[in-house]
């Protein structure tokens, strides 16, 4: 055996590095982060008719605010690429409109955007309980649903095998194990970005989709949206909670286009468009029960936002104007009476 | 680290390189087939090394010590040392909390409650075959054949030798340690032949199992009753073909690893869906554990050679055991039990030879394959529950699919290469395999590109949970 057998390898390996690297060059010239050439310039992309793509990876924590000063408002935005979005400039995004809308009143106030995205709800709350006390926030909003709905997928509909042994069945779904460093690099590689775009969406399409996640979902979301507000209250804030929206409701399910559908389903490949809906309704109620029995303030995003495909870049990421009108319904629902109970534990925390 | 995985080919390529640079040297070839082997298996759950360890210095000693005795009884007791161990290690990862489960309402009359003993401790991956492989060394060292293995480390990769160890083919000890003590049988074409075949075995994993499992199987099974009475039928023929090219492509992946390292693995599966009658397909299906189960366990009971009644029941037991052997739950006992129904039954039918036209042929092949079909439900399902749920869904003779136009494209493909000639196939491996090799190579890249694109998710072989 020697050398001269493994050339069908490296002829394979050669053949994939080049189609790699001429998929990186196209990928770069469209906005997209690679490996060999970097990450690609913002730039304020406000009026582009073709989506962008929505970053999967973790950003860097963003530094801390400087030192709280007295009289100042803080406000913490707790999300994930939604309000993130690293594809527009900072100051076109929604926490920093938020900032500008509550600047008016004349009062110091600072918006810390604790968005990130791939973020869920859990890690809000370790990043909330980290740097909570710290940062000292007096109000923490929450904007979050469709990173969660995908991790709940697959802890929950994934497909099951038979099993050896019969196990106590438990509500709440098993982590899902972190891929290897191996498979974290072919992930971030552009031959995989296309063919999860071009294949892998399209043989979801093909699945018997599920139409509903089930009781057990709704019981892990309240779980984690009341772990949330305790967090919150622990570190002195008073909670806000916002309910979903989306480009689509159910009622334009038929207009629904086919680049939507592929969005999802690039991300998600267990949950059928309808049940994307049904369980962004139920989680909405979920979120309006949780406020009415915590007696904290809701803004109704997807009474507002939901149903303006012109408000979304995708299924479930705001274009400028998206951005604009979240952050206007925010700062109304956060001009709104403060619930009495909350405001007597506030008032005690302080 | 799955066969399917990125990391897998990573790991095969660097292996692959090294084995290059050690090729003529013995002692370090066999140390670097051991350590890639052992690197293989830790990457599942490093803990559980010690077990793959223990048993192959438990059978490693125990062969050494019986070729030296001669006298029955103390070679009868050693014997009975290496059963014990590799048997108790399967007893203890494998049936224990079963068997808890199984006896706990009987003994909670007592007043004792056994659950409080059920431990929480993981199935070793691949136990139930390396098990397997050391104990018919063992046994074969007892019955006097010549198999015996005096130097540990080519012992050690007969046990561990990481294309077969997590689910086979079981590879008895005259076919593999012998091929260990001679230098490898590599050639332009036999690496040629071992990459086809690797690539053979994953398209039948990516492009048909899964895509079985993924776009029906799984739904179907897991919520049999929100389906009609005609795709709980579509959904019970894909998992025919999915539970087949699964394993069957696990099987063509780890002998053709082993061809591109110069070594022979058995042949496992033999297009089993053809098969006549139900002994046929046990000639044709996992072919390495049905005659472990003859060669060790039927003959052992006594095989044919005894009374009718007690042929049948050595029949029973031995497929009761094959059924236990694939899982501790009830519903791998009724698919064993089920099969040594049917085996009986085929004692008693016509023989193959006696059919002579292609009609009765192939209205028999159609007919075993849908008693093979129904046993598959047996084995696939979860509980009894799931079992009476898929049944009363069949009942109500519903019609209308939910199943995409793509699932069935990829059931028939499935269907139509189990029926291609085996010869055709094996010519255009011939041809293919001459064909210059940046053409080959462009080939394989973007079938890796498509079967990566085309994978929804990460399922694991079937398999590899027994």
């Amino acid at each position: 055996m020697n050398f001269s057998l493994l050339r069908v390898l490296l002829w394979g390996l050669a053949y994939l590095l080049l189609l790699e690297g001429v998929l990186e060059i196209r990928a770069h010239s469209r906005g997209f982060d690679t490996i060999a050439l970097g990450t690609f310039q913002r730039q304020n992309v406000a009026n582009t008719d073709t989506p962008l793509p929505a970053t999967t990876t973790l950003a860097a924590i963003p530094s801390d605010a400087p030192e709280k000063i007295t009289g100042e408002m803080r406000y913490w935005i707790a999300s994930s690429s939604h309000a993130e979005d690293s594809y527009l400039s900072r100051d076109l995004i929604f926490p920093s409109r938020l900032e500008a809308l509550l600047k008016k009143s004349g009062s110091p106030t600072t918006v810390i955007n604790a968005s990130h995205a791939g973020m869920d709800i859990e890690a809000n709350r370790a990043d909330l309980e980290s740097r909570g006390a710290r940062e000292k926030p007096d109000v923490v909003i929450l904007y979050q649903m469709s990173t969660q709905i995908t991790k709940l997928s697959k802890q929950l509909l994934s497909g099951k095998q038979p099993r050896s042994s019969k196990k106590k069945e438990s509500d709440s779904p098993k982590p899902t194990p972190q891929p290897s460093w191996i498979a974290q690099g072919y992930e971030h590689t552009s031959l995989y970005a296309l063919l999860k775009g071009n294949i892998s969406n399209r043989l979801t399409g093909q699945r018997v989709l599920a139409d509903s996640l089930g009781e057990p979902a709704d019981r892990v979301f309240e779980t984690q949206v009341k772990e949330f507000v305790h967090s919150a209250r622990k570190v002195g804030a008073e909670p806000v909670l916002c309910t979903f929206a989306t480009s689509h409701t159910k009622k334009n399910l038929p207009d629904v286009p086919g680049e939507v559908t592929d969005f999802l389903f690039r991300y998600n490949v267990y949950l059928s468009l309808s049940g994307w809906f049904e369980t962004i309704t139920r989680f909405n109620q979920t979120l309006k029960r949780v406020a009415d029995e915590e007696h904290i303030r809701l803004v109704d995003l997807d009474l507002v936002v939901s149903g303006h495909p012109e408000y979304f870049r995708d299924f479930v990421h705001f274009t400028p104007e998206g951005h604009q009108k979240v952050a206007e319904t925010i700062y109304a629902g956060l001009q709104t009476e403060l619930p009495q109970r909350f405001a007597s534990e506030t008032s005690n925390a302080h | 680290m799955n066969f399917n995985s990125v990391e897998f080919s990573a790991f095969f390529v660097c292996v692959l390189v090294l084995y290059t640079v050690v090729f003529y040297r013995e002692r370090w070839r066999d140390v670097l087939l051991l350590a890639a082997s052992y690197f293989f298996y830790m990457s599942w759950n490093w803990k559980y090394a010690g077990l793959l360890a223990f048993s192959t210095i438990v059978d490693y000693s125990v062969g050494l010590v019986l070729a030296r005795e001669q006298r029955p009884r103390a070679r009868t007791y050693i014997l009975i040392i290496s059963l014990t161990s590799n048997l108790g290690l399967l007893a203890l990862f494998k049936y224990y909390n079963f068997f808890i489960e199984l006896s706990g309402p009987a003994i909670a009359m007592f007043g004792w409650d056994l659950s409080l003993l059920r431990h929480e401790l993981l199935l070793p991956v691949g136990i139930s075959f390396y098990t397997f492989q050391t104990m018919s060394y063992t046994i074969d060292v007892y019955r006097g054949e010549r198999v015996l293995e005096r130097n540990f480390l080519k012992f050690a990769v007969f046990v561990a030798f990481f294309p077969q160890l997590i689910a086979g083919p079981i590879v008895r000890a005259k076919q593999f340690l012998p091929q260990l003590h001679h230098l490898p049988n590599v050639t332009t074409q036999r690496f040629h032949d071992g990459l086809f075949l690797v690539f053979k075995g994953l398209s039948k994993k990516v492009l048909i199992a899964d895509l079985l499992a993924t776009l029906a199987v799984d739904n179907v099974f897991t919520h049999p009753l929100t389906f009609s009475s005609w795709d709980l039928l579509i959904g019970l023929y894909a998992y025919t073909f999915q539970i087949y090219y699964d394993f069957s492509g696990y099987s063509d992946i780890a002998i053709g690893l082993a061809k591109m390292l110069g070594y022979d693995l058995p042949q496992n599966f033999n297009r089993p869906y053809l098969s006549q009658n139900v002994r046929e397909f046990w000639t044709r299906w996992h072919i390495s554990l049905s005659t472990w189960l003859r060669d060790y366990l039927y003959i052992s009971l006594g095989g044919s050679r005894v009374a009718p009644w007690r042929v049948k029941m050595n029949l029973m037991i031995t497929m009761f055991l094959g059924g236990l052997w694939h899982g501790a739950a009830l519903h791998f006992i009724c698919w064993g039990v089920y099969h040594g129904l049917l085996l009986i039954l085929a004692r008693q039918g016509p023989k193959t030879e006696a059919v002579r036209t292609a009609a009765q042929k192939v209205l028999l092949q159609i007919g075993c394959f849908h008693l093979i079909a129904f046993g598959w439900l047996l084995f696939r399902v979860q509980d009894l529950d799931n079992f009476l749920d898929f049944i009363r869904g069949w009942s109500h003779l519903t019609g209308g699919t939910r199943l995409s136009g793509v699932f069935y494209i990829i059931l028939s493909l499935g269907i139509l290469f189990h029926i291609f000639p085996a010869q055709r196939l094996e010519r255009f491996a011939q041809w293919w395999i001459m064909r210059p090799v940046p053409i080959q190579a462009a080939t394989y890249g973007t079938l890796l590109l498509i079967y990566a694109g085309m994978t929804l998710e990460a399922p694991s072989f079937i398999y590899f949970q027994f």
